[in-house]
């Protein structure tokens, strides 16, 4: 009875909200690039990035807040938005006109026309998934090595190990490549 | 190059896309959220069916979400693990019942298992009655769920079914708060406690008949109506998102939560012929 009695006996506590101003504020930025080192293209960021407000907005009433801080959430729902991007199919460069690339232009000469973000990108890309994601993660978003390790599950020292080795190859390839 | 070099390359950004999406996103929540109000006598109609449903359909509703959903709340009550909020308000773009409803949602995921695997590699979740009603079967998946791909799991779900399709589920989630209330007041936004591993907060209209019982001595809580139940039809040897549905009558069924022994039990029944000393007696069967 003295249980079922404490129960009654709270009285009202406020309840906590997910403040959507601050959380777009807070999280826009870092979504955005976190796609753009995902995907490093400007404005497929901006499309993924308004795809998982718009998600998240629609399915705001299923968000568990006992499972996940709201950004994990958000983030939760990126990766699986990076994923539909990634298996959809994407316009390519025909096949003609590759070869007049190539004709035309060497990669290297190609890589010392883009920016620097557009060389990171190329860089990036030739990392595995796993390890794009946790530079775009750390890198892109900002996120700590404990939250990346929440979000994809992996131990908060296995985080640093990968980035550390990462980044030493990225680094690497980085002074060797300069145009 | 150090490692922060990497991070150089971060931009805002532009204030045209923010703000047009900004604009989408309010003009969506003004039109959606704060549009003209519902007569009295139908918001307290809604009240108790939609915010029942909300509760039974199993989403662990947040603070976050009741103040969203809600415009007032009248009381909460709570226990370890278990947060009820009552109310006597709902806004309008609470979702309204119109008989059974299907609902996703990827903020957690799953995959099917037998009993026997859960068994084997999950024993924490494999806690099981030794006595359900006459008739109903152990089906032989079983979910398991994670709050992401690479994670732990969470909580397993069972269900048993009888000949005519009518279902029973049982929900066994990790222990949630040994120390206290699942919000940290003094915390960081959005912070939970760092011990506290899993909450479950609901939210339910005034009328809603609710009430305090005990399961070996541990206290639970039992609802009358607005079932709703997890669909595990998901495919095998993939994550599925969290999918469920409604029942089609929300004033049938019930279902009760309580903790014990580090778990936090959920146990659902849609059927007219389970009664609740059948629920309480299948619940204090678990050993």
């Amino acid at each position: 009875m003295t249980d079922q009695l404490r129960f009654f006996g709270k009285s009202l506590v406020p309840a906590r909200e997910v403040d959507w101003e601050a959380a777009y504020q807070a999280d826009l930025p870092r979504l955005y690039n976190f796609f753009r080192y995902r995907v490093g293209d400007d404005l497929v960021a901006e499309d993924l990035t308004a795809e998982t407000f718009e998600k998240a907005w629609r399915n705001r009433h299923r968000y568990r807040y006992d499972l996940a801080a709201f950004s994990t959430w958000l983030f939760t729902i990126a990766r699986h938005i990076t994923a539909d991007y990634f298996r959809k199919p994407h316009p390519e460069v025909p096949l003609d006109a590759a070869s007049q690339v190539v004709d035309d232009e060497t990669v290297e000469s190609l890589i010392q026309q883009c920016s620097d973000f557009e060389r990171l990108s190329i860089l990036l890309a030739r990392l595995t998934d796993r390890d794009r994601e946790l530079v775009a993660l750390k890198y892109g978003a900002g996120l700590t090595n404990r939250t990346i390790a929440h979000l994809i599950g992996l131990s908060e020292s296995n985080v640093g190990t990968i980035l550390h080795r990462v980044t030493q190859y990225l680094r690497s390839a980085w002074d060797e490549e300069k145009p | 190059m150090n490692d922060d070099f990497l991070s150089n390359f971060r931009k805002s950004p532009r204030p045209e896309f923010a703000q047009s999406l900004h604009t989408k996103l309010t003009q969506d929540a003004k039109t959606r959220l704060f549009a003209g109000r519902n007569p009295t006598s139908k918001r307290i109609a809604y009240s108790l069916t939609v915010l029942c449903l909300i509760f039974a359909l199993g989403i662990a509703v947040s603070p976050a979400a009741a103040r969203a959903v809600v415009e007032r709340i009248i009381a909460t009550l709570r226990m370890r693990g278990v947060t009820v909020f009552v109310t006597d308000d709902v806004h309008d773009d609470a979702p309204v019942p119109t008989g059974e409803e299907k609902f996703e949602s990827y903020s957690f995921i799953w995959t099917p298992v037998t009993p026997r695997d859960l068994s084997v590699n999950y024993p924490f979740f494999a806690k099981l009655p030794t006595w359900v009603p006459t008739g109903y079967v152990l089906q032989e998946r079983v979910a398991l769920y994670y709050g992401n791909m690479y994670g732990t799991p969470g909580s397993s779900l069972f269900q048993w079914k009888d000949n005519t399709g009518e279902t029973i589920q049982l929900e066994v989630m990790r222990g949630s708060c040994p120390n206290g209330e699942f919000y940290d007041p003094d915390g960081p936004l959005h912070d939970q406690r760092p011990d506290c591993t899993l909450s479950m907060l609901v939210i339910v209209g005034p009328d809603s008949e609710m009430e305090v019982l005990t399961v070996n001595g541990q206290p639970a809580i039992l609802f009358h109506g607005g079932v709703g139940f997890a669909d595990l039809s998901g495919s095998v040897g993939k994550w599925n998102p969290y999918r469920g549905r409604s029942a089609k009558d929300a004033t049938k069924g019930m279902w009760m939560t309580w903790e014990s022994d580090g778990r936090t039990f959920r146990l659902i029944a849609e059927s007219a012929t389970i009664t609740q000393e059948d629920l309480l007696r299948m619940a204090e069967s678990i050993p």
